[in-house]
């Protein structure tokens, strides 16, 4: 035992000196809001006081300017477009009045969780909220299966089976433009890598955006089945299509 | 140094071997593959017959149609109105009859007497040239969305923890050209139409038996040595490679299951001769970094991070020890894992929980289609970096 008691000692000084490169690097490249004495003297008071600890890494809020190795405000992280996360009504409003308007056999009620997960994106905050991938999965396949089916209830024979119109029934496009008629991705929490803003042409992505359509497919048949979800595509989408 | 990978690797080799479909280990700490695009040069028709998918199902799914003898109207969403011109090559429900191959199939497959012969005829027909327009394409279309809603809501109910990236992995092997394949190959007896027209005629053959057997244009990937292929064409759009075939067969004929039987038939049929198949979903996972993800998953479900502890040893200084640890959170213990040295089984036991959370299974899970569906488990979705 007596023997590992040097060679931490040594371990703690070279991540000394590494924590002062880093110091040094944070001082040279950015003007935010952290004053350098501060981290400095913490860590050096940190040192002292646990020369076992070998591993020190300061942690810093920093908003505006983003450095490496600085962990980022929370709050910046869950927000969308200036739109912070959470169950909030204003959040659900949109969507919550959509499904409120529908005149299906069974009034739709979906709880709110389940509402906050149709609108989140599995972009957004690195995946570590609920996220719609799983229902909007599930909502696809109905989708499919239901314009398949549409087809061939129109046309009584398989003629227009993997024609283009048919595979355009679940393409990205129409589905994103769906969500935009009904003013259901009004707010959606997801991650754009979008220098221009809402001035840039994929301002809304049409693969991320097409998730909410999909999604709320997937969320109303996994609450109330197969049958639902069908009606719900025969009143709501199929029309759309055909405008 | 010992990895994470060969013990995995090692352990689901020795473990299950399913029949002939070999699955595709996914790497989980990465994000499900993406629609790839092919280069614009190759194919530029339009954006959506461009588009290049992983896995087979879904290629079958999104297949478009040739078909020269189809007129279609101007409004291209008045689905009713696609004719198509040609329809004399039709086989007669008469005809259809005498084909033992076919009569024998439909007996097999226990089908009602509702269903069709001359509908199994075209589920056997794959398209071979542009003028006949009797071959099973658009029912196989057909068929490969009906089997991957059914096979997808199953998997989703009884395994809603799945990353999407593992599920489509496990669609596929259960509905991949591969395994469909080995269906209809081995377990339905379709049999394919090899021999030449000269074999036929001297065997004494009637014409109308190639009927009974599966018929498509083989995809000639290698020629044979010292023959050279003189070709205007690059490729033949009939072109299928064998597994493809057998696999539109099996497609086709659950279409017409639904077309002559209902759809609740259809959906019975999947569970009998789809579904009822083993697929070894744990073998599919293949994690990269254990530690680190079960460390994560951890921390977003707010529990304490993983410790290992060691349960019991012998041998320590035999050539050939044991030990056992268990992965514990606070007192939880979440799995155990043994191995020779501590590594392997510290290593193991974060497998094995990092397994247990993705395949937890409600007890008696109704699927969507169920009439006495009453609401399933939905997952927050995979956690990643």
């Amino acid at each position: 035992m007596q023997s590992l008691i040097p060679s931490t000692t040594i371990q703690s000084s070279r991540c000394l000196s590494r924590n002062f490169s880093k110091i040094s690097q944070i001082r040279q490249y950015t003007n935010a809001k952290i004053s350098y004495n501060q981290i400095y003297n913490k860590n050096i008071i940190r040192q002292q006081q646990q020369s076992q600890q070998q591993q020190i890494r300061s942690i810093v809020y920093v908003r505006g300017q983003r450095v490496q190795g600085l962990i980022r405000d929370p709050s910046e992280i869950l927000s969308t477009d200036g739109v912070k996360y959470g169950k909030e009504n204003d959040n659900l409003k949109p969507l919550k009045e959509y499904l409120n308007s529908l005149e299906l056999s069974t009034k739709i009620e979906l709880s709110d969780d389940i509402l906050l997960q149709i609108i989140t994106h599995k972009s957004f905050a690195h995946g570590s909220k609920p996220y719609n991938a799983n229902i909007s999965f599930l909502g696809e396949q109905i989708l499919q299966l239901a314009a398949t089916k549409y087809v061939i209830s129109q046309s009584g024979n398989l003629n227009a089976i993997g024609s283009l119109a048919h595979r355009f029934m679940w393409s990205d496009k129409m589905l994103a433009a769906f969500a935009e008629s009904k003013g259901v991705d009004e707010v959606f929490f997801c991650k754009k890598a979008l220098p221009g803003g809402k001035i840039d042409k994929l301002y809304k992505p049409k693969s991320i955006y097409s998730t909410i359509t999909s999604s709320i497919i997937g969320a109303i048949a996994s609450k109330y089945g197969k049958t639902i979800a069908e009606e719900f595509i025969e009143k709501e989408l199929i029309p759309a299509y055909k405008n | 140094m010992f990895s994470s990978r060969t013990a995995i690797g090692h352990k689901s080799a020795s473990r299950v071997w399913n029949a002939s479909t070999k699955i595709q280990n996914r790497l989980i700490s990465i994000s499900p593959a993406a629609v790839q695009k092919t280069n614009p040069n190759s194919n530029s028709n339009n954006e959506i017959i461009s588009k290049k998918y992983k896995f087979s199902y879904e290629t079958a799914k999104n297949k478009s149609i040739q078909n020269s003898h189809l007129s279609i109207p101007n409004n291209k969403f008045d689905f009713a109105n696609y004719n198509n011109n040609n329809n004399d090559d039709e086989i007669t429900e008469e005809n259809a009859k005498l084909i033992p191959s076919i009569v024998s199939l439909h007996a097999r497959l226990q089908l009602s007497p509702d269903y069709k012969y001359s509908t199994l005829v075209k589920s056997l027909s794959c398209p071979i040239d542009s003028n006949s327009n009797f071959n099973n394409q658009q029912l196989s279309i057909f068929g490969s969305h009906i089997l991957s809603f059914y096979v997808s809501e199953y998997l989703l109910t009884n395994y809603p923890r799945l990353p999407i990236s593992i599920l489509k992995s496990t669609i596929d092997s259960y509905i991949g050209n591969f395994s469909l394949y080995d269906i209809a190959k081995n377990s339905w007896g379709i049999d394919e139409d090899s021999t030449s027209k000269l074999e036929k005629y001297l065997s004494n053959e009637p014409e109308l038996f190639k009927f009974g057997r599966l018929r498509f244009i083989k995809k000639v990937t290698k020629p044979e040595s010292n023959i050279i292929k003189y070709s205007n064409s690059i490729n033949n759009p009939f072109e299928l490679s064998k597994s493809e075939a057998f696999a539109n067969s099996v497609r086709s004929i659950i279409a017409g299951l639904y077309i002559h039987s209902g759809e609740e038939s259809a959906k019975n049929f999947i569970n009998d001769h789809i579904l009822s198949r083993q697929v070894d979903i744990s073998s599919v996972f293949d994690f990269k970094e254990p530690g680190k993800l079960l460390t994560r998953l951890l921390k977003t479900n707010n529990m304490l991070s993983p410790t290992v502890r060691l349960i019991s040893e012998t041998g320590r200084l035999s050539n050939s020890p044991i030990y056992v640890v268990g992965c514990f959170s606070g007192n939880d213990l979440l799995a155990t894992g043994e191995g020779s040295s501590l590594k392997e089984a510290r290593v193991r036991s974060f497998v094995r929980a990092l397994k247990a959370w993705y395949l937890y299974k409600p007890l008696d899970a109704k699927v969507p289609s169920d009439s006495n569906f009453n609401g399933m488990f939905v997952d927050d979705g995979e956690k990643f970096y």
